[in-house]
Formats: C-alpha cells, sequence, structure tokens
C-alpha cells in the first residue's frame, strides 16, 4: 500500500520532468502519450487506494517519510494522510487530470509549446497531490502555493497575448493576498498546538485551553485563526470579493480551465476547510462567516452569468457559483455534504469546460455567444454532452447534480437560525439563476440561427477530443449514485452527522418535489421564452429593472475596486519613492548634510581674500585682542 | 628729560606707522617691503634703548646682525618684485590676490 | 590539520591578485588564472566544510598568533557553522562571478580580477577573524576592492556612487572603531571570546549597541541608512553588483550575529523595538518603493533591502521573545531563519543580477520600461528569469521560503502586528516581482531585432547551478539548519545566560 502511495506522486512527476526536459528528443505527440500513460497508471493505483477506503470509515493511512525542517520541537515533515476523503479527493484529481491529458493532445495538438504545457500539467497534477495527501499543514500549503503557481503559469501560457498576462499577474496577486492570511492561519495554529500535524492537531482539539489563548477582536483563538485559513481559501476558491481573478484567468487553454478553474484547484479550499474540518466545527463566528460568503456568492456572482457573452466567462461565472454552494454547505458544517458536491461539481464542470473548449475550436476560437446559434445539428455530439453537463448543473433529477445540490439545500434547513434561512433562500434563488443561466447558454449556442458566417463550415472536432466528453457525461450522470459514501463522516471529520437520508428512492421522491424543483422548473420556462422564443417582456423595459441590469453587468465593480487599489497602491509607492526615499532620505539627509557643510566652507572661504594686508590686518587684529584680554586677566 | 619711556613711545609709533602702512597702502608692493623694513627698525630702536639702559652691549650687536639680515632681506624682497613685475606688469596690491580661496 | 586552511583562504586569493596587478598580456592566461584560482578557493572551502565538526560548537581551525604584543591584538582566526555557511556561500558567488566574467573584454582586466581576488580573500577574512581589530581591519579593507570595482568599471555616475558608498560605509566603521576601543579599554583585549565574556552596565550597552547596530545596519543596509544601496547597483559592473548583494550586505549580517547581539545583548534587548519597526519599515515600505522603480538593478537593489529587513527582523524579534516560556527554541528558530534567508537572498540576489546583467549586455538598456518580451527572443533566459524572480517572493520548494516561514513563525511568537507586517511580504515580494516578470519577460518584444544571442553555455550554465543550489537549498533545508544548530543553541545559550545576570 505504501508503495503505491509513493508511486501515485512520483509517476506523475516523473512525467512533468520528462516532457519538461525531454527538449527535442521526443516528439509532441509521443510526450503527450507518455504523460498520458504515467497519468493513467496513477489514476489506476489511486483507484486501488481509494477502493480500500470505500467502506471503511475509521481506516487512516499516516506517515511522515521525509523530515524537511526541524529545530528541536519544530518538525515540518512531508507525510501523507489517507482517509476516505483524500482518498476519493485523489481519484477526482487524477481523473480530470487524466482526462484533460488524453483532450489536450487533441486540443493543444498545433502549439508551438506543446511540451511545455503538458509539463505544466502534469506538475500542477503533482502538486494537487502533494496538497491532498498532506498530512500538515505546511505540505498543505506548498502544495498550495504549487497549484497557484502552475495556475499562473497557465493562465500566461500564450505570452504574448497581454490580456493573459494581466490575467494572470492578477490571478497571482490576490492568491497572495490570500496566502498572506493562509500562513498567518497556519502559524497561529502552529502556536496553539505546536504543531503543523493533523492528527496531533485534530487529537488535541478538545484538550486545548482556550483560555490560555489569546483572542483577538473579540473571536478566540481557534475562530481567528480558521477565519484566516479561510481567507486564504477565499481567494482560492474564488469566493466574494476575491473572485475576481477566475473570470479573467479564462484566458488561459480550455482545458487549463477545466482541470484547474473548474474541477480541481479551486475546490482546494474547500478541501482545506474539509480537510481541517474538526477545527472548523468549533467554531462559530468564522462558520456564519463562510456560510454568508457562500451564499451570496452563490446567488449574486451566478446572476453575472445571466449577462455574460464569453462562453467561458459564462461557465466560469458557474463555477464561482457552484463554488459558492459547496462553501456554503461548509458554513453549516455539513463538509461532507459540500465534498459531495465537490465531486459531482468536478465531472459536470469539466464536462462543460471540454464542451465549451470542443465548441471554441469548431469556431476557430470564436468565444461570444451572441455570435453562435444553431450549432445542435452541426456537433450533435458535443450538443448532447453540453446538455448533460447542463441538466447536472441545473440538479435535473436523477443527474449527478440533483443529488448534490438538493443535500445542500437540505441540510441548510438543518439548524434553526435566521442566517441559515437567509443563506437557504439566497442558495433556492441561486438555483433559479442557475437554470437561467444555463439554459441561456444551452439555448443561445445550440439553437436558434447561426450568427456568422456559414454553418457549413462548421465540424465536429476528432475523437481525441469527444471521447472525454463522452466519458465525462456518463460520469456526470452516474456521479450521483455515490451519495451513500459521503453521508456517513469518516473519521477525522467533524460537523453534521445525522443527515436525513434513508435510501436512494424516498432522497429522489424527496427531491422531486422540493422547492428546487419549480425553481429549475421556473428558470427553464423564463430562459426558454426569453432566449429561445426571443419574447420581449415588457418588466424588462421598468426603469428600476434597467438599474438592476446594468449593476450586474458591471459585475458589481469589483474589478474597478482591485485595479483602483492597484493603482493607489502604486502612486503611494510612487509618493514613498519620489517624496520619502528620494527627497527627503536621500537629497536632504544623504546628500544634503555633506552639501550643508560644503556651502558653509564656501561662505567661510570667502574670508581668505588673497590680499596681504587683510591677513596682516587679521594677525595684528587677533595680537591685540589676545593681548588685550590677557591683559584684562592680569589686571 | 627724555626717559625711557619717550624712546619706547617713538618706536612704537614708528611700528604703528609700519603696520598703519601695511594695512592702508593698497597701492605699491614696493611701499610694503619699505613698511616691512621701518617696522624691523622700530624693533632695532627698542633693542638699542634696552641695552643703554641695562648697560648690555648683546643688544646692540643684535642690532647689527638684524640689519644684515635686513638687507639681505630686502635685497630678496626686491628681487622677488621685480620679477613679479616681469611676470604681471604691474605692482598694484589689488592684482596679486594668489591666495584667495 | 596541519596546514593552517584559514590563512590560506584568506591570503591565497589576495597574494594572487597582488601577482595579477603585473601580468597584462595574454586574456587567455588572465582568465584561466582567475578561475583557477577561485576554483581552488572553493575546493578548500567545501575542505573546510568536510572537516568541520557541527556537532561542537566552538570555533575550530583555530589560528592564534601575536600580533601587536603592545595593544594585545592577535592575528587570531577561527570559525564555527556560521562563518563556514559564508565562507562557503562567499566562494561559490566568487567562482561564478570568475566564471561569469571570463568572456568579458573591459579595460585593465587583470586589475578587475585582481580586485574581485583580493575582496575574496578580504571577504574570507572578514568571516574568520575573531580578534576585533582584525576583524575591523578586513572589514575596512574590503571597501578598497569594492570601491575601485565600482568607481573603475561602473556606468556613467560611477564615481558618486562610491564615493556615497565609500564614505556611507566609512562612517558606520568609525563608529564600530570607536565602540571596539571602548570594550578594549575595559576588558584589555580585543579577543571575540572575552567580549563575549564581558560585562557591561545597561547604559554602557546601550550605546555601544548604537553605534555598532549603525555601523552594520548600514552595510546590510537597514532602512533610513538604505540610499547608498540603490546607486552603487545602479553604477556597479554586473557582478560588482552580484558580490555587493551577495556578500557584501551579509557582512553587515554577520556582524549583527558575531559582534553586536552576543556582545551587548542588553543594550539590544532595551532598543529592540526600533530595530523592529526599522526591519518592518524595510520589508513594507522598501518592498513598496522597489514596486515603482523603472530601473532593473534598482528594483532588485530595493527587494534586496527589503529581504534584509526580514533577516533583522529575525535577529532582533527574539529579544521579544523573553517574555515567552519556551525561550530558547523559539529564538533558534528566529535565528535559524534568519540565517537561512542571508545564504539563501546571497543565490537569488546573485542569479537577478547576473540575469539582468546579462539583459543589459544585450539591450543596453536597464530601463524596465524599455524592455519588453524577452522570452520571444531568449526564452532560457527569459524562464530562468521567471524562475528566480518566483524564487525572490518566496515561493515554496525555493529556499527563500524556508527563512520566510521561520522568521514569520517566530514573529507571530513574538507580536501578532509583527507577523501581520512580515507576511505581508507575500504580496509585495509577488507585486514587484511578478510585475516585473509581466512587463519585462512577457509580452510582445519591443524592440524587434533578430540577432539577440540567448543565454550561451556559460551563462547557461551558471544559471542552472545557482538555480539547483536554490532548489536544493529549498527542499533539502535541514541539512544546514541542522549544521548550525549547535552553534545558534550556544549563542542562544550565551544570551540567555548574560540577559538573566
Amino acid at each position: 500500500m505504501q508503495t503505491i502511495l509513493f508511486l501515485i506522486p512520483i509517476l506523475v512527476l516523473a512525467s512533468s520532468i520528462i516532457i519538461g526536459l525531454s527538449g527535442n528528443i521526443i516528439n509532441n505527440f509521443y510526450s503527450g502519450l507518455i504523460s498520458t500513460i504515467l497519468v493513467f497508471i496513477s489514476f489506476g493505483l489511486s483507484l486501488v487506494i481509494c477502493s480500500s477506503f470505500y467502506f471503511d470509515n475509521s481506516v487512516i493511512l499516516y506517515e511522515d517519510f521525509y523530515n524537511w525542517i526541524s529545530i528541536d520541537n519544530l518538525h515540518i515533515t512531508i507525510g501523507y494522510l489517507i482517509d476516505k476523503l483524500s482518498s476519493i479527493m485523489l481519484v477526482v484529481v487524477l481523473f480530470i487530470s487524466l482526462v484533460v491529458h488524453i483532450y489536450s493532445i487533441g486540443y493543444m495538438k498545433d502549439e508551438k509549446d506543446f511540451k511545455r504545457f503538458f509539463s505544466y500539467i502534469a506538475l500542477f497534477t503533482f502538486s494537487m497531490l502533494l496538497l491532498v495527501m498532506s498530512n500538515n499543514l505546511i505540505q498543505l500549503f506548498i502544495g498550495w502555493e504549487g497549484v497557484g503557481l502552475i495556475s499562473y503559469l497557465l493562465i500566461g501560457y500564450w505570452h504574448n497575448k497581454e490580456s493573459a498576462i494581466k490575467a494572470n499577474l492578477k490571478a497571482f496577486l490576490i492568491n497572495r493576498i490570500g496566502d498572506m492570511f493562509f500562513i498567518l492561519g497556519i502559524v497561529m495554529i502552529y502556536s496553539a498546538f505546536d504543531s503543523f500535524d493533523f492528527k496531533t492537531i485534530f487529537t488535541n482539539i478538545d484538550s486545548i485551553d482556550l483560555n490560555n489563548l489569546e483572542s483577538y477582536f473579540g473571536l478566540n483563538y481557534i475562530d481567528f485563526s480558521c477565519l484566516f485559513l479561510f481567507i486564504g481559501a477565499m481567494a482560492k476558491s474564488a469566493q466574494i470579493p476575491l473572485h475576481v481573478w477566475l473570470p479573467d484567468s479564462m484566458e488561459g487553454p480550455t482545458p487549463i480551465s477545466a482541470l484547474i478553474h473548474a474541477a480541481t484547484m479551486v475546490t482546494a479550499g474547500i478541501f482545506m476547510v474539509a480537510r481541517l474540518s474538526p477545527l472548523y466545527a468549533t467554531t462559530d463566528f468564522t462558520s456564519d462567516f463562510i456560510l454568508i460568503i457562500g451564499a451570496s456568492t452563490a446567488l449574486f456572482i451566478g446572476v453575472i452569468a445571466i449577462f455574460e457573452n464569453d462562453i467561458k466567462k459564462v461557465i466560469a461565472y458557474s463555477t464561482i457559483s457552484q463554488l459558492g454552494y459547496m462553501v456554503a454547505a461548509l458554513g453549516i458544517s455539513a463538509y461532507s455534504v459540500s465534498f459531495f458536491h465537490l465531486f459531482t461539481h468536478a465531472f459536470f464542470k469539466a464536462l462543460l469546460f471540454l464542451c465549451a473548449g470542443s465548441i471554441i475550436m469548431s469556431l476557430h476560437h470564436n468565444q461570444n455567444i451572441q455570435n453562435m446559434g444553431g450549432l445542435k445539428s452541426r456537433l450533435p455530439v458535443t450538443y448532447i454532452c453540453f446538455l448533460i453537463g447542463t441538466l447536472s448543473i441545473i440538479g435535473f433529477p436523477l443527474t449527478s447534480g440533483f443529488f448534490s445540490k438538493d443535500l445542500i439545500l437540505e441540510v441548510m434547513l438543518y439548524e434553526n437560525n435566521t442566517i441559515s434561512y437567509i443563506a437557504y433562500f439566497m442558495l433556492l434563488t441561486g438555483a433559479l439563476v442557475t437554470s437561467i443561466y444555463s439554459f441561456r447558454l444551452l439555448f443561445l449556442v445550440f439553437f436558434g440561427k447561426f450568427k456568422s458566417g456559414n454553418i457549413e463550415d462548421i465540424v465536429e472536432q476528432s475523437t481525441l477530443i469527444l471521447a472525454p466528453l463522452i466519458i465525462l457525461s456518463l460520469l456526470s450522470l452516474s456521479a450521483g449514485y455515490f451519495i451513500n459514501i459521503f453521508i456517513e463522516l469518516p473519521i477525522f471529520m467533524y460537523g453534521i452527522n445525522n443527515i436525513n437520508y434513508d435510501g436512494l428512492l424516498n432522497f429522489i421522491i424527496h427531491g422531486v418535489l422540493s422547492p428546487a424543483s419549480v425553481a429549475l422548473i421556473v428558470g427553464f420556462y423564463f430562459a426558454k421564452r426569453i432566449y429561445k422564443d426571443d419574447t420581449k417582456y415588457k418588466i424588462f423595459e421598468v426603469k428600476i429593472i434597467k438599474i438592476f441590469k446594468q449593476i450586474i453587468s458591471s459585475k458589481y465593480k469589483f474589478d474597478e475596486f482591485f485595479i483602483l487599489s492597484a493603482h493607489k497602491m502604486v502612486n503611494l509607492s510612487n509618493y514613498f519613492s519620489k517624496k520619502f526615499d528620494i527627497a527627503l532620505i536621500d537629497s536632504f539627509i544623504v546628500n544634503g548634510l555633506p552639501l550643508k557643510i560644503n556651502n558653509f566652507s564656501r561662505k567661510l572661504r570667502n574670508s581668505s581674500t588673497g590680499y596681504l594686508y587683510h591677513y596682516a590686518f587679521s594677525i595684528v587684529f587677533s595680537l591685540v585682542v589676545i593681548f588685550g584680554i590677557i591683559l584684562v586677566r592680569v589686571l | 628729560m627724555i626717559t625711557i619711556t619717550h624712546y619706547l613711545v617713538f618706536s612704537a609709533l614708528l611700528f604703528c606707522i609700519s603696520v598703519a602702512g601695511i594695512f592702508i597702502n593698497r597701492r605699491n608692493i614696493l611701499l610694503l617691503l619699505m613698511s616691512i623694513e621701518l617696522m624691523l627698525l622700530s624693533i632695532n630702536t627698542n633693542f638699542i634703548i634696552f641695552s643703554h639702559y641695562s648697560n648690555d652691549i648683546t643688544g646692540q650687536v643684535f642690532v647689527f646682525f638684524i640689519l644684515a639680515v635686513a638687507a639681505a632681506e630686502s635685497a630678496i624682497g626686491l628681487a622677488i618684485i621685480v620679477s613679479l613685475f616681469r611676470l604681471k606688469n604691474s605692482l598694484d596690491i589689488d592684482t596679486i590676490s594668489n591666495l584667495k580661496g | 590539520m596541519n596546514i593552517n586552511i584559514l590563512s590560506l583562504l584568506i591570503w591565497l586569493p589576495i597574494f594572487s591578485g597582488l601577482l595579477l596587478l603585473f601580468y597584462n598580456r595574454k586574456i587567455k592566461y588572465i582568465n584561466l588564472y582567475n578561475i583557477f584560482i577561485n576554483a581552488l578557493i572553493f575546493v578548500f572551502s567545501v575542505l573546510l566544510l568536510k572537516n568541520f565538526n557541527h556537532a561542537i560548537a566552538d570555533f575550530q581551525f583555530v589560528e592564534n598568533i601575536q600580533w601587536i604584543e603592545y595593544l594585545n591584538i592577535n592575528y587570531y582566526l577561527g570559525v564555527d557553522a556560521i562563518s563556514i555557511l559564508l565562507i562557503l556561500l562567499n566562494s561559490i558567488i566568487f567562482l561564478i562571478v570568475a566564471f561569469y566574467n571570463s568572456t568579458l573584454t573591459i579595460k585593465k582586466q587583470n586589475h578587475y580580477y585582481a580586485s574581485f581576488l583580493i575582496a575574496n580573500g578580504l571577504t574570507i577574512g572578514v568571516f574568520s577573524a575573531l580578534d576585533a581589530i582584525l576583524f575591523y581591519v578586513f572589514f575596512e579593507a574590503l571597501l578598497i576592492p569594492m570601491f575601485l570595482i565600482i568607481g573603475i568599471w561602473g556606468g556613467p555616475n560611477r564615481i558618486y556612487a562610491a564615493i556615497k558608498f565609500f564614505i556611507y560605509t566609512f562612517l558606520g566603521s568609525v563608529l564600530l572603531l570607536i565602540s571596539f576601543i571602548y570594550i578594549n579599554s575595559t576588558i584589555h583585549s580585543f579577543n571575540v571570546n572575552s567580549f563575549y565574556d564581558a560585562h557591561f552596565s545597561l547604559a554602557e550597552q546601550e550605546w555601544l549597541f548604537i553605534a555598532m547596530a549603525i555601523a552594520f545596519a548600514i552595510k546590510i543596509p537597514m532602512f533610513p541608512f538604505h540610499t547608498w544601496l540603490p546607486d552603487a547597483h545602479v553604477e556597479a559592473p554586473t557582478s560588482g553588483s552580484v558580490i555587493l548583494a551577495a556578500i557584501l550586505l551579509k557582512v553587515g549580517a554577520y556582524g549583527f550575529l558575531r559582534y553586536v547581539i552576543p556582545v551587548v545583548p542588553m543594550g539590544a534587548l532595551s532598543l529592540d523595538i526600533y530595530f523592529i519597526i526599522l526591519s518592518l519599515i524595510a520589508i513594507v515600505y522598501v518592498g513598496m518603493i522597489a514596486i515603482v522603480q523603472d530601473d532593473m538593478k534598482k528594483l532588485i537593489a530595493y527587494s534586496s533591502i527589503s529581504h534584509m529587513g526580514f533577516v533583522t527582523l529575525g535577529f532582533f524579534i527574539i529579544f521579544q521573545l523573553f517574555s515567552n516560556t519556551s525561550i530558547k527554541e523559539d529564538i533558534v528558530i528566529s535565528l535559524s531563519g534568519s540565517m537561512y534567508q542571508i545564504i539563501s537572498h546571497g543565490f537569488i540576489s546573485a542569479a537577478l543580477f547576473i540575469c539582468v546583467g546579462s539583459i543589459y549586455d544585450r539591450y543596453k538598456t536597464k530601463k524596465i520600461s524599455e524592455i519588453s518580451g524577452i522570452l520571444n527572443q531568449m526564452p532560457i533566459y527569459g524562464w530562468f528569469f521567471v524562475f528566480f524572480a518566483l524564487a525572490n517572493c518566496g515561493m515554496p520548494g525555493t529556499s527563500s521560503f524556508v527563512g520566510e516561514l521561520l522568521i514569520i513563525i517566530s514573529s507571530f511568537k513574538a507580536n501578532f502586528i509583527y507577523s501581520i507586517l512580515a507576511s505581508g511580504t507575500l504580496v509585495i515580494s509577488a507585486a514587484y516581482s511578478m510585475w516585473l516578470v509581466k512587463r519585462v519577460i512577457y509580452g510582445e518584444s519591443q524592440i524587434n531585432i533578430n540577432n539577440y544571442i540567448d543565454a550561451n553555455k556559460r551563462e547557461t550554465i551558471i544559471l542552472f547551478t545557482l538555480s539547483l543550489i536554490v532548489l536544493i537549498l529549498g527542499i533539502y533545508p535541514d541539512y544546514m539548519i541542522t549544521f548550525m544548530n549547535a552553534t545558534l543553541v550556544n549563542m542562544v545559550d550565551n544570551i540567555i545566560i548574560k540577559i538573566s545576570i
């Protein structure tokens, strides 16, 4: 078992290094193939690992195998902690990575830097595995930074494109803001528990005496450190207000959007909170904060998708919104439910992105959905796959999204307080919004008339691209039936453990009859009327609605806010640099002091005129003065 | 009765005149040289007076030495002035301020 | 060991440098000679490391000969783990610089190399001198070759920069000398060990601390004394900048560790807050200034100041930790972090300056606004630059993360506010490093001339070696941390004893 666990990340790392350093020895296709095969083996091994946790909740595999730093009692190690949570996450990561590898061989075949791309995604997978398998906070952080780095490099993959390099800088910096809080949170946890190790932290959590620890701003120590950790997660998992980097990150190649910015990396924040659930389960304020952030992200960012015209950005906003669902579930302490949604979302969102990639390729890199339409007949396979993805995301009964989303909505009502009710209604409205934007996308892309050029030119892509779509479609349909794994909590996961689940059939009936279904149908109806049948509703002419529309289309000005603060920061730095560093310190003090002395000496210099009689006079005069003084003294 | 005081006052006056000559004179460097000579003379007067009153001949011997040295000195001084005149074509003191800082 | 290896390490490069002054015929021989001597020094310092027993905290390879009997000044050399690591850093960087310089053609090439060789020996002297006056002599003498390197082979404004550099450092040195003489007047010895045993009143300690701290703060440089560094860096030739950033700044940090903190801990304890504030200002404020620089070398110079702020933060945070219970461990963590940051910054800043220097060689400009899209013209350079920029902003896996992490851990134990400001470096360093990368490395090329040659074999080897070192230090830091543990523990024990008395 141990060897297998070692092999999983090592194979992926090897793939990255081999492809990255191969130069011209291996040609593009074979390098893609090698890397895919290595990831496939890793995936197979992860299935072996996962299968042993499938039935057993109490087993964990735990070991430190590398001592990174040790100073006296400070031990920072690299190791692994495999339980149900991380084993399932392993499978998800490796599966999506595998699918994206296959897809990329087709999608990226004309790229000059094909190998760099494959090297990156393999390295990304490795970092993600490091994060998922980690048994301590520092290793988690290393993986966390690693995936952020590869995300940065891949968003800027086309480094000649100004928009791409702007987007990757933005992503990097905003993630760094999160990381700053994340590392502080880690250090706080370390200070309290004297260990970075999950096992030590979780076993000591009950014995920790909160009264001995400082409290900050009225929050107790653990609450506060969890808040900081969560701010890190907010940046990585794109929650309001740190979500602004994710829509821009769509500048990267589409397979990357599927792998990194939909299925795996952005869910790292969710994974982290779930992993630290014993800590989070004890928090009050932070949990409420998480709930509010999650619910408002789910609703407010979802709404933006309705007015977005870039096909990838629509999906990106829907990703943020779905992440909001997961975060909201974390806030209510339903960590496993949140993780369930992460699981299903990985498949259908990757599916949607890869479909979008296929469409974009067929349309020769045209991404504006207003220019699409009627593609149903020309791209039948993609259409069906996209339809399945859409049905999953809106939670159509029996698809995977149905199970997970319904569970999230249901657990919202477990706690009888105002915040969770508000969150419930926001999420319910979010379901309506999801339904509207998803069907809008479907209708605008596949129905109606093609709006730019000759539709006959458009052809379906190669099998290498379509095969992953089909695989993902099947999983999008079936992933929800794994629900019973996620109902029971494994060891080291705390939170709500009494989820109301009595058999699959009852759950489905209950789900179909829930308000979510109503939201779904209403959403479908409006989307069909407005975007398919082109019905013009009078209500859209009302001024207040227009203002709302404007606010939403402006994306609540978050981007402007960040750009403005960046500008302000640069201006402030400029001010410091010019006024303080150069003017005050350098010119006034460092160079100014010698200058003052110089000026003084210059004045003094005037006293030596060069005329002998002046010198003689001063000699005599001083003599007289000195003698005078002596005389006065003597007398 | 001419006392020692009278002599001393006379020599002091002589000295003051020569100092004033150095200060006030801005025309000619030759005058400067003459003032210096005058200064030496006033000192010599002092020597002679004290030597006379204290019955010690050493003072007057000194005067001879000083006079001899002064003669040599003024010879050198005059030589310098001549070469200065050749260099600058004038003996105006105001033009000679090479020591100006 | 029978041979006096430390003396050999010091005097071999100095004498061979002096010898080189008189040979100016064949450039090829000069190059070979230069590389050979530097390689020899490197081999010797590796031997030194190998024969060093890091489990013992005492000074090793000690040489003690009487020098000036009347004043009780000795030629007293010896190393502990801290010095050895710095000597190794020193010899690696000088070897790399010699290698980098080997295709250079400039005026008075033999004198140029000789300056570097002499600087090499003198730096080793600084790191191994255990007599205060001997230390001072090496410390001062080191200024001469650096002054010449900047003043003769520098950029257009070199005279100004060189004189500013010289006078500024010299000003500090005077304070240092006065402090040494004052200490000598009470204990009648210049021996470092007797410095450690000496006891002063609180007021004396404060004054001594201020004087010595300013001397070394100028060298590091700490916040208000930092303005000589950007000028010196901008004007210095590439290899001069490398030495300046990688070695010379570390001399100041070493001075703190050797002559300030263990000698006058009470003074440091009562004034630590000011120096912590200055360090934090260096981290945040100087980092912000780095963001808006238009000259690449200036940007990296300011980032150096900001990183050295981390080092000094690690030094002074220890005095805030004394109120805690498990003092010793936390202090060792903090000092280990600082030491790690010193070594790590040595390599990273050297690499960045080499990158910038090579870009300057090709484009004849260092202005960020005039260069873009290097990746299109010189991909090898571009990727190395990206790598080192990432290392500069503390990416895990590179060496700088280790030091920053350790210092953030200990600064949190001292005070919550410190740790917030210190971890602000994550954002600020990312802002200046990655914005630089965005503007210079990425994007469309501004100057479209096709004959820019990418890194040649020599430059690739240099940058590859440096990146390998940075990665190894980042992935396997435990070797170095264990290596210096005994020395640091011993130092901390001494400080605790001195403070508790």
